[in-house]
């Protein structure tokens, strides 16, 4: 396997409010990486510290073997040999589409170098055009061009496919992985679609307020989240509150297994993903002059009982995504659940369903405050 | 608004040609001359001073530029044919600097003299250089800083962002400030009168109020529309290419630190434009107001410098000033919602002739006109107000339709379709949308209105003084101490102005020629 290639080791940086970091972060030669984080959790900083638009207060920053950024080096943004692609491309406004390509090169080179990069994109004959006259997906592409002309060493992407219409991003994205891939260019790009960046990166990194919450793969941040956080965050999965009592877990889904250890009465979270949880509608007489199915208030000891992984409650929201629903629960104890339901099955609202887990081995988390 | 220009026109064109012919030679070429070489040379000094001071307070750690920002256009409150009476009256002939001279070393020494070219391209280097300063320091704010990010990004050093980037993105900005520049020299009156430079208004007032003749000075005013109807065309062809910059990020471009040395530089530079455009004038003018006070003239009675004279010039400014922006504003309206509502700019853009023109010219024009057709109306106050009207009715149309640019049609039906009577919707929709922008409208035509000058003098019905007409009287005889008050007075009245300038940064208020 390659070296690191980029190496961000310790970096910490204050920006009035805010604080990035401590963390520590390599990307190897060629690697597609996707920065994944909420707004306001320092990915597009973390990219400006690459490029060297931030100063580090703290660590270093290493791109090929060259310390570009600690407490006692520091090389300018313009000779660090790294490509920026801003959120809105920052195009020149007052330069035609070959004269923006064209603006890193030295004169002599740049007449051929422009028309291979506008094939490369797909923007033959484009050459002349200015940027306003070009659309949102034009844009991008002259931006990434411009920033590849220069034969870059590390590529940055910030939030690519932000400011395209929605039905043109998958395009895009899928016409970006294949000519990164190509062209084997060490990449990192910021976005807070994790959609986006499971499609396209390597490893994702996962940032929350300025930390680093988890680097990984993408099946291995599904599976294994290192922190609720990423849990949370990605695929949507629901945190059930439990308690130790022997050897399993008892929460208002019923007992799940325990699968490490703990002391006797110890509060945890544990997680369940929405494909995880099945729903079975519960017969409800039809035209019932009486209201809905009483809320859950009523009954406090009604929480934790019944059978083994099962629970009831009221349907609460549907929203549709593709060919799947994602159902909402409340469930009697109050906690809210979310299944993923092929289309086709029907749970109305306000219906009462019951609840099932389809696994009995999920992962557990230490509660939230905790 | 256009009649008087095409009166003018119609008159010097329709002139004979041996006039043209003579006139030409003797005195068309050398006046172009002068007017050009004054127009090119103050608007090349105040894009540098401009563009340097907006790049000072803009980018760069000046001490104090959070206060520079906005007292470098509060020059704009002194009309500037004060500035220029106030720069005569200091460095002149047996002006207070020689007097100071001669207290002090009890020797007199000669000032060199402040008449001529250089005095007037300094004063009117003062006096515009806030427009260029105003726009340039709008556009680098609006500036995308991630641009000049993605030129260092892709390796560009300094310089090269400098010169392929930001200049480049400036460039209209700077052609617009360059251009008011340059039609605000050649209309301007006030300052080459007092500095004896001789431009086309001056040769025009001349003819006019001396030897009253209409069509010499018809056939000069042509040649004079001609320029700046070039000039005109230039910037509305500039105006509409290349302003396609635009702010995205929000993200501000750390500025530039200065050493030590580039500090003192600045600093003496902001110190020395404000001592030019500020201090000094202020300074003399209340000087010369207490000596008035300390020592009386006897021929003041004759200044009619006592109070009561005082306030009855205040009382005719305020009087015609305010009629003016009244009936402004009033015309303005159907044009304006004309324009916004139905996308009808034809009238709006012939409406704004107005504006460009001197006001030199648009005496004669009415003069002619009111002379022909409405004798009556001649030398009346009704002639001034109209003529204080066509002068500034761009800056009534332009408020009213911005006005109502903020009251999209979208929102009146939003407010009829919540059950709202048409009457209501204006009073608690349009009404207090549109009433920042006509009260700012009104004030700006009134303010220029109220310092307006060589209309004035050549229109007022006779024994109808204004404020300007007195001082300037005094002064041109060399009464400084009789000007004083009423050009403090003047000052005074202006200070709103400095409202408008802080709220809008915009170049529109003019200095009064």
């Amino acid at each position: 396997m390659a070296t690191d290639f980029v190496e961000l080791r310790g970096v910490r940086v204050r920006l009035g409010q805010f604080e990035l970091g401590p963390f520590s972060l390599s990307v190897k030669k060629g690697e597609l990486v996707a920065v994944l984080g909420p707004s306001g959790s320092g990915k597009t900083t973390l990219l400006r510290l690459i490029a060297g638009f931030e100063r580090p207060n703290e660590g270093s920053i290493v791109i090929d073997g060259h310390v570009v950024a600690d407490m006692t080096h520091w090389v300018e943004p313009e000779d660090r040999g790294v490509g920026m692609v801003f959120q809105d491309y920052a195009l020149f406004p007052h330069l035609t589409v070959a004269q923006n390509i064209a603006f890193g090169l030295n004169k002599g080179d740049s007449c051929a170098r422009v028309s291979e990069l506008l094939k490369l994109v797909g923007l033959d004959g484009f050459a002349g055009r200015y940027p306003h006259e070009l659309s949102g997906g034009e844009q991008q592409r002259v931006a990434l061009a411009r920033s590849l002309a220069t034969n870059p060493k590390v590529l940055l992407l910030d939030e690519p496919f932000s400011n395209l219409d929605a039905d043109l991003r998958p395009k895009m994205r899928a016409e970006l992985k294949l000519l990164l891939q190509r062209l084997n260019c060490t990449t990192i790009f910021v976005t807070h679609d994790q959609e986006e960046a499971f499609e396209l990166a390597d490893r994702v990194a996962v940032l929350k307020a300025g930390r680093l919450e988890q680097i990984d793969t993408p099946e291995n941040l599904y599976r294994a989240p290192a922190t609720r956080f990423v849990a949370e965050f990605i695929g949507h999965a629901n945190l059930l509150k439990g308690r130790v009592r022997g050897s399993c877990i008892e929460t208002a889904l019923g007992c799940f297994i325990l699968t490490r250890p703990l002391p006797e009465g110890t509060l945890v979270d544990v997680m369940v993903r929405p494909e995880e949880v099945e729903l079975e509608a519960l017969a409800t007489p039809p035209f019932s002059p009486s209201p809905p199915a009483p809320l859950p208030s009523e009954g406090e000891g009604a929480g934790v009982r019944g059978p083994k992984g099962k629970g009831e409650g009221l349907v609460v929201a549907r929203r549709y995504r593709g060919g799947m629903q994602l159902i909402t629960v409340r469930l009697t104890t109050g906690e809210a659940v979310r299944s993923l339901q092929p289309a086709g099955t029907h749970f109305p609202l306000a219906s009462k369903v019951r609840v099932r887990v389809k696994t009995d081995a999920p992962l557990i988390f230490p509660p939230e405050g905790l | 608004m256009a009649l008087p220009l095409i009166v003018t026109l119609w008159r010097g064109l329709s002139t004979e040609f041996s006039l043209w012919a003579t006139l030409w030679q003797a005195r068309v070429l050398p006046l172009l001359g002068n007017s050009l070489a004054l127009a090119g040379a103050v608007t090349l000094g105040s894009l540098v001073l401009g563009v340097l001071l907006a790049w000072l307070v803009e980018r760069t750690d000046l001490p104090g530029r959070k206060i520079f920002g906005p007292l470098l256009v509060a020059t704009l409150v002194i009309p500037c044919y004060l500035i220029a009476i106030w720069h005569v009256s200091f460095w002149g002939p047996g002006g207070l600097l020689e007097r100071a001279l001669a207290a002090l070393l009890g020797a007199s020494i000669k000032v060199p003299t402040i008449y001529g070219f250089v005095g007037a391209w300094l004063i009117l280097v003062i006096a515009t250089y806030p427009y260029v300063y105003t726009l340039a320091r709008a556009a680098l704010r609006s500036l995308d800083p991630q641009l000049e990010e993605a030129a260092r990004s892709l390796g560009a050093h300094k310089l090269k962002i400098f010169f392929k980037v930001t200049l480049p993105l400036l460039a209209p900005a700077l052609a617009a400030g360059g251009l008011l520049t340059a039609v605000y020299v050649l209309s301007d009156y006030g300052v080459v009168a007092t500095l004896r430079y001789e431009t086309f208004t001056t040769a025009i007032y001349k003819q006019l109020a001396g030897r009253y003749d209409q069509a010499p000075a018809a056939l000069l005013s042509t040649v004079l529309i001609a320029l700046t109807v070039i000039l005109l065309v230039i910037q509305q062809r500039l105006w509409g290419r290349g302003r396609h910059y635009y702010k995205a990020s929000q993200r501000a471009l750390p500025l530039v630190r200065l050493s030590v040395w580039g500090r003192g530089a600045a600093m003496g530079l902001v110190g020395l434009v404000l001592f030019f455009g500020l201090i000094l004038p202020s300074g003399v003018s209340l000087y010369w107001w207490l000596e008035s006070i300390a020592r009386p003239n006897p021929a003041a009675a004759l200044w009619g410098s006592s109070l009561a004279d005082l306030l009855r010039y205040a009382g005719n400014s305020l009087f015609s000033a305010a009629t003016a922006a009244t009936l402004a504003l009033v015309l303005a309206w159907p044009i304006a919602y004309r324009a916004v509502r139905y996308e009808q700019h034809g009238l709006t853009r012939l409406a704004q002739a107005g504006q460009a023109l001197p006001g030199v010219l648009i005496a004669l024009a009415l003069a002619l006109l009111l002379h022909r057709f409405v004798p009556s109306l001649y030398f009346t106050i009704w002639a001034l107000i109209f003529a204080y009207v066509i002068r500034f009715f761009s800056h009534a149309l332009q408020a009213v339709e911005s006005g109502l640019a903020r009251v999209p049609v979208r929102l009146e039906e939003a407010a009829r379709s919540l059950g709202r009577s048409t009457v209501s919707i204006w009073r608690r929709v349009t009404f207090p949308l549109v009433a920042p922008s006509v009260a700012a409208g009104w004030t700006l035509v009134f303010l220029n209105a109220l310092r307006e000058l060589p209309a004035t003098l050549l229109l007022r019905p006779p024994g109808f003084d204004t404020l300007p007409v007195r001082l300037w009287i005094a002064a041109g005889e060399g009464f400084y101490a009789q000007a004083a008050a009423p050009a403090l007075v003047l000052i005074i009245l202006s200070l709103p102005m400095l409202y408008l300038l802080r709220v809008g940064d915009r170049p529109e208020v003019r200095h009064g020629d």
